[in-house]
């Protein structure tokens, strides 16, 4: 997978309404990003509210495409004669999932950047996002906001295979994992909250 | 194109994608390497693991750059860092050779590197303050989206007792030999 493009537009609408003396200021932030996917398995992470977040209305994909989400085991879904076989199917900010599309082709996801992010992990393996479009370290406040623990294994896609970084003694190797916009990644550790809260301020 | 034509050409996919196998050569959290003198797992980078694969027992004839174990004060004491200096580079490599679905046997080779003369060979022969696991096989798996595995069904193992063995190395035995030349010199004069 490859980020041709990343968060491009961001409008930033404050409202704010005065009751009495207390101001009450709403930030929404909407955008897209755009991720170039190759033919094959891509792992990806959908980064913006979209609404109910349904698989058919966050992608926007050829036909032949399929979809896998993780939940301990692999949950199926294919895009076959312009249908979902499982609509109900979600794609929230915060998880990822592999895309394994027929071409080289490129997708466009879009909506509104979700404020307020907090995720359970199970013990174990867990396959998530970074539930905002934000690139860099992933244990970086600034960017993943992941907080590392003790013997976590971070797994991440090459295109054909798995490369890890694990969290021993308090550092990681052979080195810190990096995220880029709308990456996906597994994540194996002990059951914690993931918490990545994001703010213009 | 109807849904069944779809599974045909994914597979397709896939089987050309992932022709080589993949595998975890990692430890931590799995069977450990021990010693008499420390019970609970060896510390210290100057040790090093070396897995070696191969069809069969008989024929393990591939290997990985051997892996320095951690460092004293580590939390994951008996277990060797890919990623540290000297090692692979990553825990998960590529078994060369192997496709997905097949079963490679392998065996994990230990040494201390600051012994002199110590090394793979002297691991495989059980030399003293060297461990040897047994042979154990791993299945790569046929979904090209698994996590790999590879070390699982390793037991834990033991150096060898005896302390490690004192390999004097060819410039000392030069070095000793010239010392007694001269002595039976100096005696015939």
């Amino acid at each position: 997978m490859n980020t041709k493009s990343l968060l491009l537009a961001a409008v930033v609408a404050a409202v704010g309404a005065v009751s009495g003396s207390a101001q009450v200021t709403s930030q929404n932030i909407v955008g897209y990003v755009r991720l170039s996917l190759n033919q094959g398995f891509n792992l990806i992470g959908n980064q913006l509210n979209n609404g109910d977040n349904k698989v058919g209305t966050v992608l926007n994909v050829p036909d032949g495409t399929a979809v896998y989400k993780f939940d301990g085991k692999y949950t199926f879904n294919s895009f076959v004669d312009g249908a979902w076989d499982a609509p109900g199917m979600t794609l929230t900010p915060g998880e990822g999932f592999f895309i394994k599309v027929p071409a080289a082709t490129t997708i466009t996801l879009i909506g509104e950047v979700s404020l307020n992010n907090s995720k359970a992990l199970a013990a174990g393996i867990n396959l998530l996002s970074v539930p905002v479009p934000l690139a860099g370290a992933l244990t970086d406040a600034a960017a993943g906001g992941l907080t590392a623990a003790e013997g976590d294994v971070v797994y991440q896609w090459t295109g054909a295979s798995f490369v890890s970084k694990e969290f021993v003694d308090g550092a990681w190797a052979p080195s810190a994992p990096t995220v880029k916009v709308g990456e996906g990644f597994f994540l194996k550790g002990a059951a914690r909250t993931y918490s990545r809260n994001f703010s213009v301020n | 194109m109807n849904k069944f034509a779809y599974l045909v050409a994914a597979s397709a996919l896939v089987v050309s994608a992932f022709g080589q196998g993949s595998i975890d050569i990692g430890n931590r959290g799995l069977a450990l390497v021990t010693s008499a003198a420390q019970p609970n797992g060896i510390t210290g980078t100057s040790f090093v693991a070396q897995v070696w694969y191969g069809a069969s027992a008989g024929a393990l004839t591939k290997n990985f750059a051997p892996s320095p174990f951690r460092v004293a004060t580590t939390s994951s004491p008996g277990t060797w860092n890919p990623a540290g200096v000297g090692g692979p580079g990553n825990a998960i490599q590529t078994l060369d050779g192997f496709a997905a679905g097949s079963t490679v046997t392998l065996q994990v080779a230990v040494w201390d590197s600051a012994v002199a003369g110590a090394g793979a060979a002297s691991a495989l022969a059980k030399a003293a303050g060297t461990g040897l696991s047994e042979t154990f096989t791993y299945t790569i798996p046929t979904d090209p989206l698994a996590i790999p595995g590879g070390m699982g069904n390793m037991k834990t193992f033991a150096l060898v007792a005896g302390g490690a063995p004192v390999i004097p190395e060819p410039t000392t035995v030069a070095l000793g030999a010239l010392g007694a030349a001269a002595l039976l010199l100096r005696r015939r004069k």
